[in-house]
């Protein structure tokens, strides 16, 4: 061994000896942490397919229905309605986008979220244009001149063919989500992790739904509103019923090509 | 109810951290040297580097700009040393 | 210290440190991101960034935190000691990118303030699984802040080391704040138990060198307390407090045989409440205060050089003679009489004020004593 060396960091050279070791060590450090970097980042569970078309905008047109969340319908080309629902800029819903009250045929800017089959559109702020006169409905049309909100007489109002009750009373055990992170501006977009995220989206206005997985881990979407058909964002964060296991007890309605479940929401129950 | 309770402690250190800018430009510029000696000739680094800490933890330096003198360590010894001195 | 401050007193030293130090964190950053997009094709940028630097910066603080007890175990790592107030900032730096990040990623652009949002988002304060996490994060990186804040010396000159410390022990329980904040928030959500892993290894490995480096500090005392008690002084070393001191002022303790104590190097005593650094140097005896008045750092650890006591941690220096550190360094610690008696050495337990010089004992005096 011999005189233990000592060091003083001020001097402009350590030890030989302490050197040698000083610099094995700090190699065997760097090491460890970049293999630790590389199995944290392997580690990661999977990312979800769902895509945010971040910064790319689109025009579209169609009818816009306030309640009880804000969508777009648009005619699909072989029949029948499609709804897209529709969020605001951030952890905001549409609904200063769009009004409130009764529908109304118009033009949007917008950015395109989707996963799984679903479809959700940004609007781009003060993008929305009521139309006045008849319009074809197809995308890309420059904007009618804005006018009152109401299309009376111009084209009729799409029949989204609204059934009660049709998928029977049913208790499904999921997760509350907000629709815009979870499919595709945030991943992670649900549980834990996330929640906080998600209580701001959904007090925001962005639309909840219950994401239901079946034993294949299959998701199902059901759009929640109270027992009157009506918005239920506020008392779901009021009650803290976000991002955890709950059980929901409700009538299942259809809505064009959507689910939505009719629920009481001070009935929903967490599962802890 | 517990927004409002967020929002007050935001504001209380927001005050709070004011208050610290405020003692912070003087203290840098005059008083630190008053304290501490090595600190009058400070470069402009050395004041931007110390500057979030004074911000932070200005009372702590209230007492020794008011008295123009340096905090002393307390050890035991140090302490011992001071009693014995004093007997 | 005795010059003006300046932002950072660079040396070549410290220029290693420092280039090691961000590459090995440019180097952590790119391979976490780069596995992460090879395997992860349809990760988002912003959860990659968030993940890299929140692991990172957890990474970093076990090394903070390995690198004390290291130290004590093998006095071979204290170069890793010199400059770790730099591993510090970095690990506040990565915290606070990761922690900024995430406020804008989960909290912003919403119906509150994300500074509020942070605290209030997640309000199941009622259940331990389901328990906020971020807030945990949040107040972990403002003590980590507070410890990046008060790194530089003015700051250990003008709160005193003592008062610096304690705070910087803080760094505990920022430690344990993390540990929940990853227990209590992604742990929940992943299904791979790497991570989980991870950090059980990191705080087994913590918990381990800690209990080691207290284990030999337990010894050391141990060593010293069979050394007084076998001179037959008046008390062991941990009861002689002041009270007993004022009667026996005169009394001195034993502390070791000559012989036992090293040239150039000390032994330790702890008299009246600390401990005391018996240095031998060109066959005389003084002894100091074993805190170093920078950060307390051990003084007996320390080693002669130049004739003058330097400290183990930073190279700060005294004099033997009366603890002071040369000019124009302002630095002074306590320094205590000493005695040579038939080939023992002694000192006496009262401490006399940092700077007052003392005769040192000479060999050659306990020799015509014995
Ligand atoms: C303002 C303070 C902080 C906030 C708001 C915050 C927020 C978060 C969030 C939201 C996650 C989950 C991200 C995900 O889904 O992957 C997370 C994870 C994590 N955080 Fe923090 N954090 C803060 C401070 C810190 C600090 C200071 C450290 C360490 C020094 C840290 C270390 C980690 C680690 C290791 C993880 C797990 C890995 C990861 O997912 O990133 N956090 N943090
Ligand atoms: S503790 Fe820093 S030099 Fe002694």
């Amino acid at each position: 061994m011999g005189e233990p060396e000592f060091y003083v960091g001020y001097l402009p050279r350590a030890p030989r000896r302490l050197a040698r070791f000083v610099r094995a060590l700090v190699i065997a450090l760097v090491a460890t942490s970049v293999v630790f970097a590389a199995l944290m980042a392997g580690s990661q569970g999977a990312f979800s397919n769902g895509a945010f078309e971040f910064g790319v905008e689109r025009d579209f047109t169609g009818w816009i229905e306030t309640e009880p969340y804000p969508m777009l319908v648009v005619e699909r080309p072989g029949g029948g309605w499609s709804t897209y629902l529709l969020s605001g800029v951030g952890k905001h819903g549409a609904e200063s986008e769009v009004g409130s009250g009764s529908g109304y045929w118009a033009s949007l800017r917008g950015s395109l979220i989707y996963r799984d089959g679903q479809t959700m559109i940004e609007v781009s702020r003060g993008s929305v244009v009521p139309q006045v006169g008849p319009d074809s409905g197809s995308f890309g049309e420059p904007a009618g001149d804005a006018g009152s909100g109401s299309a009376s007489g111009a084209k009729p109002q799409p029949d989204l063919s609204r059934i009660e009750g049709v998928g029977g009373e049913r208790t499904f055990v999921g997760e509350i989500v907000d629709s815009k992170c979870f499919l595709g501006v945030m991943k992670p977009g649900a549980t834990k992790p996330h929640r906080a995220c998600a209580t701001r989206c959904i007090s925001g206005g962005v639309p909840p739904v219950l994401l239901v997985r079946d034993g294949d881990g299959v998701a199902t979407y059901l759009l929640l509103v109270d027992e009157t058909g009506a918005s239920v964002g506020r008392q779901l964060v009021d009650r803290a019923l976000i991002a955890e296991p709950v059980r929901v007890h409700g009538k299942l309605d259809q809505l064009g090509d959507r689910w939505v479940l009719r629920a009481d929401p001070s009935r929903i129950e967490r599962i802890e | 109810m517990l927004v409002t309770i967020v929002e007050g402690g935001l504001v209380a250190l927001g005050v709070y951290l004011a208050a610290g800018v405020l003692f912070a430009v003087p203290f840098l510029l005059n008083g630190a040297g008053r304290i501490d000696q090595d600190a009058a000739g400070g470069s402009r680094g050395f004041k931007l580097l110390v500057f979030p800490g004074v911000v932070a933890l200005w009372p702590l330096l209230v007492g020794p700009w008011r008295r123009s003198r340096q905090r002393t360590e307390r050890s035991p010894h140090r302490d011992a040393a001071i009693a014995g001195d004093r007997r | 210290m005795g010059h003006s401050y300046r932002a950072v007193g660079w040396n070549r030293q410290k220029r290693v440190y420092d280039l090691a130090l961000i590459a090995g964190i440019v180097l952590y950053l790119a391979t976490f991101v780069g596995v992460g997009f090879t395997l992860h094709p349809g990760a988002t940028a912003e959860t990659m960034l968030i993940r890299a630097l929140g692991t990172g910066a957890f990474l970093l603080l076990h090394l903070v935190l390995a690198i004390g007890p290291l130290c004590r175990v093998d006095s071979r790592f204290l170069p890793l000691l010199y400059n770790r107030r730099h591993l510090g900032v970095a690990t506040f730096v990565l915290g606070l990118l990761h922690g900024g990040f995430a406020l804008v990623q989960f909290h912003a652009l919403g119906d509150l303030n994300p500074l509020v949002s942070v605290f209030v988002s997640n309000p199941r304060v009622d259940s331990v699984a389901q328990f906020p996490f971020q807030p945990l994060g949040v107040i972990a990186l403002v003590i980590l802040f507070l410890m990046a804040a008060t790194s530089h010396d003015f700051w250990l000159a003008n709160l005193t080391a003592p008062v610096w410390k304690s705070l910087h022990m803080l760094v505990y329980l920022a430690y344990l704040l993390l540990v929940g904040h990853v227990s209590l928030g992604v742990l929940q959500a992943e299904t791979s138990p790497v991570l989980a892993g991870a950090v059980g290894i990191g705080m087994a490995g913590l918990l381990a060198l800690h209990l080691l480096a207290g284990a030999s500090e337990v010894a050391v005392d141990r060593g010293r307390d069979a050394a007084t008690g076998a001179a037959g002084s008046a008390a062991g070393h941990s009861s002689l407090g002041l009270s007993s001191l004022r009667e026996e002022d005169s009394a001195f303790v034993d502390v070791c045989a000559v012989s036992e104590i090293d040239e150039k190097r000390a032994r330790l005593v702890s008299v009246a409440g600390d401990r005391v650094a018996v240095f031998r140097y060109d066959g005389k005896f003084s002894a100091v205060s074993n805190a170093c008045q920078h950060q307390n750092g051990p003084l007996g650890e320390g080693c002669v050089i130049d004739g003058l006591i330097t400290c183990p941690w930073h190279g700060y220096q005294y004099r033997p003679l009366d603890g002071a550190s040369p000019e124009p360094f302002t630095e002074k610690v306590p320094t205590f009489r000493v005695q040579i008696r038939s080939g023992r050495v002694l000192i006496d337990p009262t401490p006399l004020p940092a700077g007052t010089p003392v005769e040192p004992a000479l060999i050659g005096e306990g020799a015509s004593d014995g």
